[in-house]
């Protein structure tokens, strides 16, 4: 399927521009993997710059390749290559472009890093904070005792 | 559909600033969804927002190793209100007194319209009876039942019917003659799935089956490679199934819309039943056969 993306009979060019000015030109047909193009493109047919306001010029990169290249083996081994941040602003990106292939292989990878982990770890990689007080947070603890158990060493 | 635009129109300017909670409930729930239930229900001491969220992740996933997590699992069915898209629950070793429970999980799972179903329970050596309700649900699309269940208690007159089912996995324990019981509630339990596209069967001796008409059964899986034992019962049990199907020779339907055939086989598998499945597979695409030594 990635080949036949690539010899796609539309020859016609999109220009996205990501939110640090970065351009890229892409194939029509590449761009409208990101539904949030398409409906771009549906509502003004004649545009030919299409700002992508939310994104990197970095993370935009990594989700045409994404596009371009996707097939089972890369997939396995794209998640590999980025750490948690990218990979939630990739998140952040697949959902705002709606691109919903690559939104799935982002949420199987988060969930992989996160598996078996304490919440301490967690909050530490999500940059979550804590506002449970004490009191609530030793509930909770103490209900989902068993699960809390066997966890992995942060 | 202008508002589920605007909700995803964030702005994430600020690297590592909470980039998680950016994120709408739905696609945390989508994250929790590909967890251990287990390391899902965790997350509710992240933080207030985090507290319920784990409850509507779409999946329930149970990797079970003793009695003493029943309560834990009792305790996420009691809490769950909100509708289950996928149960899987695997278990190491299943006794008699677990059932019970079982038989509730999977009940409360039918409640919430659960549309696939993972069931396999390893190590188990007595009887697992699945409550009725199960093969008459309307929501079940994909049924995956992955150690031996026997089907004797479906009763004759309890009609199986499962008019959203496409995809249903069965492993069968034939041991001795007795087991060929089973094969007639599983003929029912076919036969009550209409719109089925993809049948797997492991363990499976016998070719009734292809006399039902399966209109829109594109994918066929067959496992044969457990070796019946050379047994006590061994020769009667194929003398049976002979004898069915010489009785129903005329009505052998083939398969009008299947494209992929996948047959397990070892040295003890019968080599006519594989030649005759392909007799009645006319429009197959792909063929894949695997030994397993």
């Amino acid at each position: 399927m990635a080949e036949e993306k690539s010899q796609a009979s539309s020859s016609k060019m999109l220009t996205l521009k990501a939110s640090d000015g970065v351009l890229f030109e892409v194939e029509l047909n590449i761009a409208k993997e990101m539904k949030t193009v398409q409906a771009y493109i549906d509502d003004c047919e004649d545009i030919e710059t299409i700002p992508i306001p939310n994104v990197l010029g970095k993370h935009l990169a990594i989700v045409i390749e994404y596009i371009k290249k996707t097939n089972e083996e890369y997939d396995a081994e794209f998640e590999k290559q980025w750490n948690m941040d990218d990979l939630q602003l990739l998140l952040l990106a697949a959902n705002y472009l709606n691109i919903s292939g690559l939104q799935e292989c982002l949420c199987k990878a988060i969930a992989k890093r996160i598996e078996n982990k304490s919440p301490e770890y967690v909050r530490k990689v999500f940059n979550i904070e804590n506002d449970h007080s004490p009191e609530e947070e030793a509930k909770l603890r103490k209900e989902y005792k068993w699960a809390f158990e066997g966890v992995d060493k942060d | 559909m202008a508002e589920d635009q605007q909700s995803k129109r964030f702005c994430s300017e600020k690297v590592g600033d909470g980039l998680i909670n950016n994120l709408p409930d739905e696609l945390i729930c989508h994250i929790l969804s590909f967890l251990l239930t287990k390391d899902a229900c965790k997350t509710s001491v992240l933080s207030k927002r985090w507290k319920s969220l784990y409850t509507m992740a779409p999946n329930l996933h149970f990797e079970l190793q003793n009695k003493k997590e029943n309560n834990f699992v009792n305790a996420i069915f009691c809490r769950r209100t909100q509708n289950i898209k996928k149960l899987k629950i695997h278990r190491l070793k299943y006794s008699q007194t677990d059932h019970s429970n079982f038989d509730l999980w999977i009940l409360k799972a039918l409640d919430l319209d659960v549309m696939e179903l993972d069931l396999k329970l390893v190590k188990y050596n007595g009887n697992i009876i699945l409550p009725h309700k199960l093969f008459r649900s309307e929501s079940l699309v994909v049924l995956k039942l992955g150690s031996p269940f026997k089907f004797q208690t479906l009763l004759s007159s309890f009609r199986p019917y499962l008019p959203s089912l496409k995809i249903l996995h069965i492993t069968l324990c034939i041991v001795s003659v007795l087991d060929i019981k089973d094969f007639i509630p599983l003929y029912e339990l076919i036969y009550g799935c209409p719109h089925l596209e993809e049948l797997g069967l492991e363990q499976y001796i016998g070719l009734d089956f292809l006399r039902f008409s399966l209109p829109f059964l594109k994918r066929l899986c067959l496992n044969y490679t457990e070796p019946l034992k050379p047994s006590t019962g061994y020769s009667e049990i194929i003398k049976f199934i002979k004898e069915k199907e010489n009785l129903h020779k005329s009505q052998l339907l083939p398969f009008r819309s299947l494209h992929y055939l996948w047959i397990g086989i070892t040295q003890y598998c019968n080599m006519d039943l594989i030649i005759r499945v392909l007799q009645k597979t006319p429009t197959l695409k792909v063929l894949v056969v695997q030994e397993k030594v």
